[in-house]
This record gives C-alpha cells, structure tokens and sequence, in this order.
C-alpha cells in the first residue's frame, strides 16, 4: 500500500487549479458519499452494532479530510480503494481479532443490555391474574373493543381507559347473540371478522383494554389479561428478578450469565471478553493432542504438493500444447473446461466418480485387474485422491498462465543456446524454467496460501474423512487440514456454535498465513532482481 | 475546517431525512422457507394476502442458512416473522432467544400429540408442526416377498441372498449413518440420551458407548466379516444400490419415495425389525413453523399459523410439494398415499430427534463410530467406547479432572462462608477421598433442619451436579435430625452426592488393648466414639498400659474419611504416652474442626 500512496504523492506535483465545473462535481459526488454512509452508519448503529458504524463514520471522515483539505488532494485518488480496504478488510481483521478476546458463541449472543432488553419483554401472568380469551370489535370511529371471556363463562366489554364492564345476554344496545354467545354489534361497536380482524392486530397487539388499575393486554391469539413483565433488571445490585418465580439471579461478569443462588442460569446469557481464554483452550485442547500435529502436516504437505504437482503439470501441458496448429488450439481450449465448471459439480461428480461401489473409477479398475485403491475409506488413498482432484482443478489454471509467460521468453535465448548446443533438456532446466518461475514464483507461492486454507476441497470430496481413530474430541478425518479442522472444532462438532475460539482460531491461522505473504514478498523481490540480469 | 463542519452536519441532516424515506417498506408478515417448501407456501401467501388485506411474503433461503441466519438476522431487525423449519433447531433457537412460544388453542386437538410434543419443551409448544418423518424398513419386494420380523431375519435373508448370487447385497447401511443406526441401535437396547419420568432427555446420560449399542455394532459388523458390507457404501451409494435392484433391503424416510418411484423398482414398506431387546424404534422427526422473538407482528404471525396454515387445504398444498406425513390430522386423512400410514406405523413408538443443544456434539463422533467398524479398523468396543469419551469431552468437558470439589447449598453461611449457594467458598470444598474418584466433606455445625444442596465443580456453576448425578439437576434435599449432628457428605465417582449421619472411631496402636482384634482398625465397634450432642465425640479408658501410642480418628468405619494430627484430613498420626498403666485417657473428637485431642492423667 505504501508503494501506491507514493505514486498518488508523485501525481500531487501536477496539480493545477482545477476548472469550477469540477470542484462542483466533487462536492456533489462527496455529498453523495457522504449521505449514504452517514446512512448507513446510522441504521447499523441502530441495530445495534456501533463498532461497525464507528468504523463507518470513521472512514468517511477520513473521505471527507482527504477530499476538502487541499494538502491531501493527492490521496484522493485512492481514498476510495483505502475506504473499500479499511471497510472490507482492516475492519474485519480488528473483529475478528476483538471476537478472539470473547466468548461470543451460541448463548452468549447478545451484550448484556440487549439480554436484559429481549428478557424484558417476556410476560407473564401474576398469580391470581385473569386469562381472558378475546374478540375484538371497532366502531366507526375506528377504536377497538374487546369482548373478554374468563375461564368461568363470564363475559366483559372492554374499552381503552374504561373500567371492564359485565356483559349480560341480550343487553340492549347489542344485537342478537350467535351460537358462540357473542354479539355482532354492541354499543355500536361491530364484531371484526375476516380480514378486518387480521388487519386490526397489529394496531391493537400494543394496546391496552380496561382502566389503569385492570388494563388487560393481548398476550396470545387464546389470551388477554393483566400480564406484566417478568424479567426485572436491577442496576445497581446488578442482578436480574424472574418475578414468575421470584428468583434473582445476579450477573456473573466474567462468564457472561445470569446465576440464580441454586446455580441454575437465566434463559439468556450476555458476551463477555475473556482476555486469552480462547487461545488457552486451543493450547491445551489441542495443541497437546496427536490430530493437531497430523492435520498440520497434511495442511503443509498438501499446500506445497497439491501446487507444485499442479503447477508441474500445467508447465507441463503448456509446453507441449505450446504451438498455434487447430489441434493444439483445440487440445488447450478443452483443457479450460475443469477450470470454467462450477467447482461444487466438479467435487459432487468426481465423489460419486471414486465410490468403490457405484464409482466408474474403482468398478471399472477392478473388473480390469480386480483391485481398486479404496479411494474414500483408506487414509492414504483418500490424499492421493484429494490431490488427484485438485490436479484436475488447479492444473488448467497453471497451464493458462504458463503458456503465457512462455510466450515472453525471447527466441532469441533459445537460438544462443542452440548455438552454445545446449540440449533440449538442458535448455529446459537452465533457461525455460527459471524465465517461467519469474513471473509465476509470486503466483505459486499465492497458490501455495491458497491452498493452506482449502476449505473447499476438504469439506466436499470427503468431509475430511475417513475419520481417525484413537483421537480425542472433536472427532477429526484424516484429510482434514487446518482451516477444516477449524471449522469442525468451532461450529460442527461442539454443541455450541463458538464464535470466539473459531476467531482465535482464524487469528492463528492468519498469523502462519501473513508468515508466507512475507516470504512471498521476499521471494519476489529476489525474482525480480534475477530478471533484471537477464 | 468550519466549512468541512458545517458541510458535514447538513449531511448528516440530509441523509437522516432522505434515506428512510427510500428504504424499503417491510411486509406484514415475512416467512422464510427452503426451495422446496417456498413455492408452496407462495401460493399460499398469495391468497392470504388476497382473502385478507395483510401483506405477507415468502424469502427462499436455503434450510441450513434459515438455522443460522435466524439468529444473526433477526437481531438486525432483517429477520423473517415466521422460519420453516425442523423441530431440532429448537434447542439452539431457545439459547439464542430466536423464538417465542405459539398457542394454538383449540386447533391442537386436530394435531398428532406426537407431532406437537417434538415442539414442546418444558411444557411449553414452540412450533406450529406440519409434518412428521421417520425412518421405515425398505424392501425390494422381488427378492425379499415377506418382510422380516428380526434382525437376525435380515441376516440370514442377506445370506441367502448374496451367497446364492441372487443380489449383489442384502441389508445396507450407510458407512456414517448414525440416524439409520439408531433403529438397529434401540432394537439391540443401546440409546443416545437418558431421559427422565418426563421424557425429558438427560445430557448427562449419554448411551453411545453402552453395551446396547455396541451389540448392535457387533451386529452390523457380522456383515461386515461375511462380506455382505463394505466400508464405502456412502448415502449416495445406498440409494444407488436400492434403487437398482443391487440392494434388497435397506432403512430409509419418506424423502426417498419420489427418486424409489421413478426408478421404477419393486418396494415395499415395514415396520421396523424386532432385536433381542424388542422391536427397534426410529428417530421422529418433525417439520414446522416457528415465530421470531425479533418480529414484531408476533400476535399476527401466531394467528396466521393457528387460523390460516391449520387448515386442511393449506396442509394438503404443502404435502403435495414435499410428501411427508402431515401432522395435522385432517390433512392426514383426506391423503389416498398408503405409504404415509405405514411411515406412521412404523414410526408409533418412535423417540423424538432429541432437541436439546447437547446433540450437535453427537452426530460426527456418532456416525464416525459406525465407519470405524465398517472399516475395520476398530472393534465396535473400541470404537463405541472412543466416541463415548469423544462426546462427553465436548458436551463440556464433563469428564476433565475438576480442579475444586465444592459442596454448595443453602447452609454455606452456617459453614463461614460469605454466602450460601457459593461455588467457590474454599470452607466447603470437598477433598479427594484417594484414586477411586470419590470426594468427601463432614461437618457437626449445623443446626437441626431442612437443607439443600449440589456439588460444584471448579469453584463454578459451568459443571454442576444434582439430584441422581444428573449435570444441571435438582437439588438434593437432606435434613439434620439434631444440632450439631456430624453429617457426612460423599460425592463419588458417578456423580451422585449422599448424605448420611456419620460414625467416629478411634483407630490406632491402642485398640488391640481396647478389646479389638487388631489395631488400626476403623472397623472395629469398640473402640467408636460417642457423640456429647455438641458436636464433639469422645471416648474415655483406663485400659491401656503405660507406653507411647499413636492414634488417628476414622469416620464411618472405612479410611475413605479419617483426621490426624491438627485436624488434617488424612493427617500424620497423633502420638501421646501413658505415664502409668490404668491412667485415665480422654479422647476428644471435635467434629467441627475435626481435631482430636487426646488427655492422659490429670
């Protein structure tokens, strides 16, 4: 990034006054960013998650600085892709980083205050309350009634802000009563059926019926009463009162719970940071047991066998399909097709492809010599089969770049070789292949990070089985690499959805994977000063 | 800078009055369902909205996303009002506060109980269902005319079968299918959880590992060693096979009917076979609708499931798309499909698809466990046993060495704790009782009365334990018959705390002269303390003969609980000398601190 803000410094020493028209423009467009984002900062923080509209409001200042301070004009041309990468990509990093600390996972979903909020809003009946069930009536004007019936048979009108009033059968202002008991119309009021009733209960579901002392609310499609709220939160002893049970339960900052005295806990937890405990858990879970060790080193072998065999065969094809001849034209253009079929029908059909009992692979292999490798079921066979189909994926793809960058090699070398009467092979190995390695070095290495957290491959071919033996929880498959083995510890096998150690998990991962992009770096500044000698 | 400010809060204005004004308008009722059930349900939608003036909409999500996103969704407030779902998301829903209770009131009684008790939990329904599904008993009606009644029937068909070259297999099982597992599984007496009086099931109780299960481990792998199975049947390979004729019998549900019909073969439906612990039972599952606790139209979303979706035609519109058992009864009836019925049939005694949040961690050491002994590579023992362990680790780490015993109840103050139910109070934490697991704790100083009490692990309520040694259970109620009674409270290895009135004797090189037949003997009756109803026990001779001695007290006539010098449990011995034979000696055992002082002469 700093290479590219230099250059945008660089431009800054053209600039000249620029025409009004323009100015104009910018201010428009400015204004433009400005209300969307401010926008959208505004309905995120609403839903609550401020971080994230922080970081909104954050970025467009940064926008907003850039663009009207005259000594930054030079930035402004890249303030949209550094807006774009502080939203999209430092933005997620610092969460996922923060989510690390915490202990957000299933349970512990919601900061305490919207806990203690969504508790709120549960009901109850206090004891001794009336369940009524409803009907609801309006009258011209628009306002509701209810027709409330108890338990004991007893019927009542009920009105907003007026004290329930005893219905007796055929009262006079009501028309006939119908076979439930009920009238159509009383005291001008007509019984809402129908759609009428439908459309009617979102404008009375937050109304109450009766006077202040009685005031009957809707609770359920069979229910009205006095209901209150059942969850009290107190904020000074900090504790939080099911007044159903009269329970408290106090609020235990460090595990994120409410805890009544008998140690039950209150239906909703709240997220908490944890400080290291995530990183803890991963250290002592599973660092000390065997599958860590054997999952790293399939990642590894993987990430480096699965993009050099690739790449190898890629080199490979593009040398040979190397010429403009229909065929070879043909021969290349059918080689893209692996890499042009959605990657999910690919994995699905070559499943199917490699089952001992219905695949075409092992059957046919077997009636030719009667063995077939068990491709799903044996540890060894199932990698060569992952490898074999990600030789199937990632092959075309090298070979298209390759062909390439054959292309860029001057004849001329090749004619002062054949001059020198360097061999074909000799050739091969002294000028083909380090002229390719310069342009494709940073690519592979690319691939190699790329292929270190293949999620993809993993999960689709075999679910990461066949499953080894003798390990602890959680259960992990021998083709299992580490981004997998991730996800099966945080999300698929334990009985919660653990957010927090999945991102302590991520961050680690993240950690090996930034390693490689310095290597990387290193790498291709080592290539391009090889091919400054050139 | 005061232009960029002013700039700036014009914006903030503008865009606070503009934008909201654009955003979308919601509508009343939002509901989200899979790619099959959306189109159904649109239709659905669209008469509703048309018959009754409301606005409501269908979004189709894929099944897995609607579970997931519910949650993240709905807070944001871009939740659905209703979610299509399966009823063992429930688990998971209520952790999260996803969803609110529904009442259907009088239209319950046209639902199967069955059916509306997979949405119930704790007494309370949480779901509208629409439709039940279970496993049934398939067969090619050509190769096996009658269908088997045992187990062991279907084995010695599948013998006869694959011997004789008919059929290229007998009976097939996926190699990970622990769901099509759990029927052989019941029929062979194993389990996955306990469940109590209620049904109610026990996290605590875990059965895969019991001998159950593993007879019917050992039943599949007869198979396995005969040949009639093999490690790489996968689900995709077990329909496969079934479907064209190379498999004679197989467990399936009724999602297949539609691919078993278009292929064309021969098959008829059973009950489920019988096993050495009577007939095996499939998991019920049950699909339906549930309500958002973040919409805000809950009460117009419960009406439009009890009043508009419990109605036969909307029912039916639903079983045409997606041909499982209605729930509701009407539905069920007006359906000609014989099949459902014998789903029902098979299904009658079935368990409920447990939807406690615990069963997430079953599933993949579960189903490993099964391709473990397709495969070979372990016995049904041991791999049974390693899933076992597997499961309980995750369930939260229940089996993990407890860095603190603690006896936790409503008497902790009486104990000098700061406060009763204090998990972490140091003065009430039990001590191990040696390698056998067990802990133990005794205390003289409560005052006679109706107690409560649990056991705590790590100083914490994550791991706690109750009533029976159940993980979370009720309190375990005990009464102290008299002040200063010495209590003994013993936590062993199965979880299960007792409570009993406690013994004291006086052990050591003294009893031999005490009229025991040995020294050191906790056992032995003569040389038990009496309690003085303070809390203190004593023992006063004048037996022994001048000499040095060392004594220790034994609680409850084992060394599980005995007290050396200064108190100590398991504490170095205390050793006193007779100046004289015939001296009196007074042992005095205090049983609050647990100190025995021993006075020889005065």
């Amino acid at each position: 990034m700093a290479a590219i803000v230099g250059q945008a410094e660089n431009f800054g020493g053209f600039s000249a006054p620029a025409p009004k028209w323009s100015i104009a423009l910018q201010w428009l467009l400015l204004l433009v960013v400005d209300a969307f984002g401010i926008f959208l900062a505004v309905s995120i923080g609403q839903d609550g998650n401020w971080f994230f509209a922080i970081a909104i409001i954050l970025t467009l200042l940064l926008i907003n600085v850039v663009t009207l301070v005259p000594r930054l004009w030079p930035l402004k041309w890249v303030s949209p892709a550094l807006a774009l990468m502080i939203i999209l990509s430092v933005y997620p990093l610092l969460y996922t980083l923060y989510i690390a600390f915490t202990n957000y996972s299933d349970g512990h979903r919601f900061t305490k205050v919207e806990a203690v909020e969504l508790l709120g809003e549960r009901r109850y009946l206090p004891e001794g309350g009336t369940a009524y069930r409803w009907l609801v009536f309006q009258n011209e004007a628009g306002d509701y009634a209810l027709w409330l019936t108890d338990d004991a048979g007893e019927s009542f009108f009920a009105r907003p802000n007026t004290a329930l009033e005893a219905v007796t059968p055929n009262d006079s202002g009501s028309a006939p009563y119908n076979e439930d008991g009920v009238p159509a119309s009383i005291n001008g009021y007509t019984l809402l059926e129908g759609g009428a009733r439908f459309r009617a209960i979102n404008d009375i579901q937050d109304l109450t019926f009766g006077d202040a002392g009685n005031a009957v609310g809707i609770q359920s499609p069979q229910a009205a009463g006095v209901f209150e709220q059942q969850w009290v939160y107190d904020s000074a002893t900090d504790t939080l009162t099911d007044r159903a049970t009269n329970t408290v339960y106090s609020a235990n900052n460090v595990t994120g719970e409410f805890v009544a005295p008998d140690g039950n806990t209150a239906p909703i937890g709240f997220w908490v940071t944890v400080g290291f405990d995530n990183f803890a858990r991963i250290v002592s879970t599973t660092l000390s047991q065997g599958p860590l060790l054997r999952v790293v080193l399939w990642t590894i072998a993987f990430a480096l066998i699965g993009t050099l065999s690739s790449f190898g065969l890629g080199l490979v094809s593009a040398l040979v399909l190397n010429g403009s001849s229909f065929g070879m034209r043909l021969l290349r253009t059918l080689m893209i097709i692996p890499y042009a079929v959605p990657g999910l029908v690919s994995v699905l059909v070559w499943r199917g492809m490699l089952n001992a009992n219905i695949g075409v692979i092992p059957t046919t292999m077997e009636s030719l010599f009667g063995w077939a490798p068990p491709f799903s079921t044996d540890p060894g066979w199932a990698k060569f089969a992952i490898l074999l189909v990600n030789l199937w994926f990632a092959a075309p793809y090298f070979m298209l770049i390759a062909s390439g960058a054959l292309q860029s090699i001057s004849s001329d070398v090749y004619e002062a070789a054949d001059v020198d009467g360097a061999s074909r092979w000799t050739q091969f190995w002294r000028i083909t292949l380090p002229l390719v390695l310069v342009s494709l070095g940073p690519l592979l290495i690319a691939s190699i990070i790329f292929n270190f957290n293949n999620f993809f491959l993993m999960e689709a071919l075999f679910g990461g089985g066949p499953p080894m033996a003798g390990t602890s929880a959680p259960p992990v498959g021998h083709t299992d690499n580490l981004i997998s083995y991730t996800y099966r510890l945080a999300f698929a096998a334990g009985g919660t959805k653990d957010y927090g150690l999945a991102s302590a998990l991520g961050v680690i991962i993240f950690v090996i994977v930034g390693a490689l992009t310095l290597l990387q770096f290193r790498l291709t500044r080592t290539w391009e000063q090889v091919s400054e000698n050139v | 800078m005061k232009r960029l400010l002013v700039l700036v809060l014009t914006l903030c204005i503008l865009s606070l009055t503009v934008f909201p004004a654009v955003a979308q308008d919601r509508p009343d009722l939002l509901i989200w369902a899979d790619s099959t059930r959306a189109p159904a349900l649109q239709g659905l939608v669209e008469q509703f909205s048309e018959e009754y003036g409301v606005t409501a909409e269908v979004q189709e999500i894929a099944m897995g996303d609607i579970r997931s996103n519910l949650p993240v969704a709905g807070p944001a407030g871009e939740g659905p009002d209703i979610v299509v779902g399966a009823h063992d998301w429930l688990g998971e829903y209520i952790q999260n506060a996803a969803i609110v209770p529904v009442e259907l009131g009088d239209v319950a009684e046209q639902f199967s109980p069955s059916s509306l008790g997979l949405f119930t939990i704790d007494g309370v329904l949480y779901g509208v269902p629409y439709a039940v599904e279970n496993l049934a008993f398939f067969r090619n009606t050509d190769l096996v005319p009658e269908a088997p009644a045992t187990w062991d029937e279907v084995f010695e068909i599948t013998a006869e079968l694959v011997d004789s070259g008919t059929s290229q297999f007998g009976f097939v099982i996926a190699n990970n299918a622990s769901y099509d597992f759990f029927p052989i599984m019941t029929a062979f007496g194993g389990y996955v959880f306990g469940r109590d009086d209620a049904g109610n099931f026990l996290p605590g109780d875990i059965g895969i590992g019991s001998a159950g299960t593993i007879a019917a481990a050992d039943y599949i792998k007869q198979f396995v060693d005969a040949g009639y199975l093999n490690a790489d049947i996968n689900g995709d390979a077990q329909i496969a096979l079934f479907s064209t004729g190379d498999a004679a019998m197989t467990l399936t549900g009724p999602w297949w009917l539609n691919r078993l019909r278009e292929a064309g073969v021969p098959f008829a439906i059973s009950d489920i076979p019988a096993g050495p612990e009577g007939p095996g039972v499939p998991f019920i599952g049950g699909q339906g609708f549930m309500v958002s606790a973040f919409s805000e139209n809950q009460l117009l979303a419960q009406v439009f499931l009890g009043e508009f979706m419990a109605t036969t035609d909307a029912m039916l519109a639903l079983y045409n798309v997606d041909p499982r058992p209605p729930a509701f009864l009407p539905a069920l009836e007006a359906i000609e499909e014989t099949a459902m019925a014998e789903f029902q049939q098979a299904g009658a005694a079935g368990v409920p698809l447990p939807a406690i949040p615990e069963m997430a961690s079953v599933w993949g050491s579960w189903g490993n466990a099964l391709q473990f002994v397709v495969s070979g590579e372990l016995t049904p023992e041991e791999s049974y046993t390693q899933a076992q362990t597997q499961i309980v680790e995750l369930i939260g780490a229940m089996d993990a060495a407890p860095t603190s015993v603690g006896l936790v109840g409503n008497f902790q103050a009486l104990l000098g704790c700061a406060s009763d139910w204090a998990p972490d109070c140091e003065n009430t934490f039990m001590t191990s009782n040696g390698d056998d697991g067990s802990y133990s704790i005794t205390t003289a100083a409560l005052p006679a009365g109706d107690y409560e009490a649990k056991v705590a692990f790590d100083g914490a309520w994550d791991r706690n334990f109750g009533a029976g040694g159940t993980a979370g259970g009720d309190n375990i109620l005990f009464s102290v018959p008299a002040d200063n009674t010495l209590m003994v409270f013993n936590f062993d290895a199965d979880n299960a705390l007792s409570i009993s009135e406690g013994s004291v004797a006086l052990v050591g090189s003294v009893q031999s002269a005490l009229g025991c037949p040995g020294d050191w003997q906790p056992e032995c009756a003569e040389t038990e303390m009496t309690p003085n109803g303070d809390g203190a026990f004593t023992l006063t001779t004048a037996a022994l003969a001048a000499g040095d001695y060392e004594v220790k007290v034994a609680l409850n006539d084992g060394w599980a609980i005995n007290y050396g010098a200064d108190g100590a449990r398991n504490g170095d011995n205390i050793a006193f000398s007779v100046p004289a034979d015939g001296t009196e000696v007074v042992f005095t055992f205090d049983a609050t601190s647990n100190v025995l002082t021993v006075a020889a002469g005065s």
